[in-house]
């Protein structure tokens, strides 16, 4: 007679206790939830970023990451300063792309075993945002390089994205953001397969919306604004069953801008 | 109540029946329409699917791998229904003209072909519009379904309407044809008989271009209306509230939501069941026993289990539960158990891997949640250039040289890849989904853990093997052709087959 599953079920526990604990039975649904809670921190703390120096507080804090300062350490060269960068460009990544990247981790999650599901998620989002964070690096370089005039570069980003949102190549790579790949359950293919996803995931996302974060980079200082109308863009395109009317309207929005970045720096006439 | 237009079976007529004589010179006269016009046999097949560069509005609009493809495809019969009934009646035909079903599952030979469909020219010498030369080999000589393909009894055993492995499908958006929360009515017998017939059928852009397609979905529809006699249909606003357009016979544009067309009978049509069921073959011995009409299952056992059969699964699958769990409107968690390491190809021959149960998730999983004590097979990122055409029996812990008794008792469910296509290239501007299925092996495990056949709890042996046609009676010859399932050309990979418990 084979053993019963009991023999390895844990020791018995009051009922009440086993399975009462609602924030284990809402994890256990919503796998997704801590990395949530990680993407809200990153607002708060740019929310919090940018509002200390309106309250008298230094502004250090946030000084050189794109879109929150002005402060480009120029003497050191550009590839200081995107290295630099790289803390609040993560920052920025995490918010903006994160609510995009939740569906991915999800999948990750509900389809590891249990026991290393929280490992499987660390490894997608990790792969994820290292994609990013190779993107970032060239992006701050070539933005700290000499001076193209701030309006100047930050018309012809908004322009470039706007016909990279209608061309299909950025329609390929909305598409591949909803694929999946396998996820082997254990062992060193497991750690594999997470990382290969978010990579995966990361290269799509990154294809898709790596003309709209430039508009971050060239953006002038303190835009929360803009960095909340792209990020609802960005997650509007991913989640709607037909993302057509998104993408184009953000095709639209950026051309406006570009107009109107030119206008109102005097270099339409 | 007698509605106006009743809908029989097709193996019940006559050949001259004036029902199928109707329909083949109705077919004939809308296939001679321009492609334009809304009642030609191109434009209505369109609404399905098209592969034509610059489609006709009302175009590309089938539901598939969704809750709402049984409703779609009800409101697209009914409006076909109503424009070849006013080509029929125009032809001098009968004016309560209904679409025949083909009930495959009839047994007595029912499930080959029907004999209208299957010759080039009719008796009269005539061109026959049934016919469609390209159907997979054999099936215009009168090669046979296999009981496997054709059985709708696990779907019909299905306790719910709503979910992948339940009835009729996963909750999705009503925008994008392809989705992969397939029910399992959708998966057996509707994708596995679109593959079985091939040619136009095994495409969803070319499906409805064969008249076999119409029987075929009014059994599909029948189905549907069998199962609601005794079971809720989805009551949820984002499904009842839900509208799709059409043409009328009128030429007018028309829309029906789902819940106007729950009913059957507020469309004006009803179903003659088929007459005392010839003894199938061999009738698959479901794992999953529907219940008697109007009797929930057993308390305290889960959908399809058996009681009696309330073996303890051997270790490490978690205990069953003392008592039976609540209903509390939500399914419990499925966690995974197990899955496969590396892909699996499929090029026509049988494959058998196995799926490792894990130690530490089945502890964690039994600790986790009340339990359902529920098992699923799930069949992740299954990707096709092309679909070949082929159904796949899906079997557990088959015994060495299955005979076919084996093979009955242990099958749960059949992958097939109609409309692989579109789920991983869709048009414009839908999303891919790929193509995931899910069936419910819990039955089957309480079987084997029943009759002892089921020792080792670590190890569950998956095989998928390919569901061929039966050759007709009396051509022997055919039987190799048949029996040749080869594919290299077209492979199919699947992702990963795993095992979840809830």
């Amino acid at each position: 007679m084979a053993v019963t599953g009991a023999a390895l079920a844990r020791p018995p526990q009051p009922a009440a206790r086993q399975f009462r604990a609602p924030g284990r039975r809402l994890l256990l649904r919503h796998p997704e939830l801590p990395a949530a809670v990680v993407v809200s921190a990153a607002w708060l703390m740019l929310l919090a970023g940018a509002a200390w120096p309106a309250l008298g507080g230094p502004a250090a804090g946030m000084a050189g990451m794109p879109g929150m300062g002005p402060a480009r350490p120029a003497a050191a060269g550009p590839w200081a300063a995107a290295a630099g960068g790289v803390p609040g460009w993560l920052l920025m990544t995490v918010a903006m792309m994160g609510p995009a990247a939740l569906a991915g981790i999800r999948h990750t999650g509900l389809n590891s075993l249990r026991w290393r599901r929280a490992r499987a998620m660390t490894e997608f989002a990790a792969a994820y945002l290292a994609v990013w964070a190779g993107f970032g690096v060239l992006a701050l370089a070539a933005a700290a390089l000499p001076r193209i005039p701030g309006p100047a570069a930050l018309a012809a980003v908004l322009a470039a994205a706007a016909a990279w949102q209608l061309s299909p190549a950025k329609r390929r790579c909305l598409r591949a953001c909803h694929r999946s790949v396998p996820l082997p359950p254990r062992g060193w293919r497991a750690e594999w397969g997470s990382l290969r996803f978010g990579l995966r995931n990361g290269a799509a996302c990154l294809g898709s919306c790596w003309c709209l974060m430039l508009v971050m980079v060239a953006a002038p200082a303190g835009q929360l604004l803009w960095m909340a109308g792209l990020a609802g863009a960005v997650t509007a395109e991913r989640l709607a069953p037909g993302p057509r009317a998104m993408t184009r309207f953000t095709a639209v929005a950026c051309a406006f801008g570009a107009l109107a970045v030119l206008a109102t720096a005097g270099l339409l006439r | 109540m007698a509605e106006a237009f009743v809908r029989a079976d097709i193996w019940t007529l006559a050949a001259g029946d004036p029902i199928v004589t109707a329909y083949r010179k109705a077919v004939a006269a809308m296939q001679a329409k321009p492609a334009n016009h809304p009642a030609s046999w191109a434009y209505q097949a369109a609404i399905h699917g098209s592969i034509a560069a610059s489609p006709p509005a009302y175009a590309n609009q089938c539901r598939h791998g969704t809750w709402f493809f049984l409703a779609w495809h009800r409101m697209y019969l009914y409006y076909f229904e109503r424009i070849v009934r006013a080509q029929v009646i125009a032809d001098g035909g009968p004016a309560n003209w209904a679409l025949p079903y083909w009930n495959y599952d009839g047994g007595g030979g029912h499930n080959s072909l029907p004999t209208a469909f299957r010759a080039p020219t009719s008796a009269d010498g005539t061109h026959n519009a049934l016919y469609v030369a390209e159907r997979n080999p054999g099936i215009n000589a009168g090669a046979g379904l296999r009981p496997l393909v054709t059985s709708a009894a696990k779907a019909l055993a299905r306790p719910s309407f709503t979910g992948d492995t339940e009835f009729g499908g996963g909750i999705t958006p009503a925008l994008g044809q392809f989705w992969a929360q397939y029910g399992q009515l959708e998966m057996t017998p509707h994708n596995a008989v679109h593959d079985s017939i091939g040619g136009l059928m095994g495409d969803p852009d070319t499906a409805a271009q064969d008249p076999i397609f119409w029987l075929h979905h009014a059994n599909i529809d029948r189905l549907w209306w069998q199962w609601s006699q005794h079971h809720t249909d989805p009551t949820d606003k984002r499904w009842t509230a839900q509208s799709f357009s059409f043409i009328d016979a009128n030429g007018k544009a028309a829309a029906l939501t789902c819940a106007h067309v729950k009913n059957i009978s507020t469309l004006g049509y009803s179903y003659v069941q088929p007459a005392a069921q010839a003894p199938a073959p061999a009738p698959p011995p479901s794992p999953a026993p529907p219940p008697a009409p109007g009797a929930p299952a057993a308390p305290g056992l889960p959908p399809g289990a058996q009681e009696g059969a309330a073996m303890a699964w051997p270790s490490p699958w978690p205990a069953r539960p003392a008592a039976p769990l609540p209903d509390t409107g939500e399914p419990a968690v499925r966690q995974l158990l197990g899955a496969t390491t590396q892909p699996v190809q499929l090029v026509g021959s049988a494959v058998t891997v196995p799926v490792t149960i894990d130690d530490r998730a089945a502890a964690l999983a039994a600790a986790a949640q009340p339990a359902q004590h529920r098992a699923f097979l799930d069949f992740e990122d299954i990707e096709a250039a092309r679909n070949p055409g082929q159904v796949y029996g899906v079997f557990v812990n088959l015994p060495d040289q299955p005979g076919d008794a084996d093979l009955a008792a242990h099958h749960v469910g059949n992958i097939s890849l109609f409309g692989v296509e579109r789920a991983s290239n869709p048009r414009g501007d839908q999303q891919p989904h790929g193509l995931r299925a899910s069936l419910e092996i819990t039955g089957l495990l309480d079987q084997l853990a029943a009759d002892g056949s089921w020792q080792d709890g670590h190890q569950l042996m998956v095989t998928l093997a390919p569901i061929t046609l039966e050759p007709p009676p009396g051509q022997p010859e055919l039987a190799a052709e048949l029996a040749a399932t080869a594919h290299p050309d077209l492979p199919i990979t699947i992702g990963r087959i795993s095992v979840f418990y809830a």
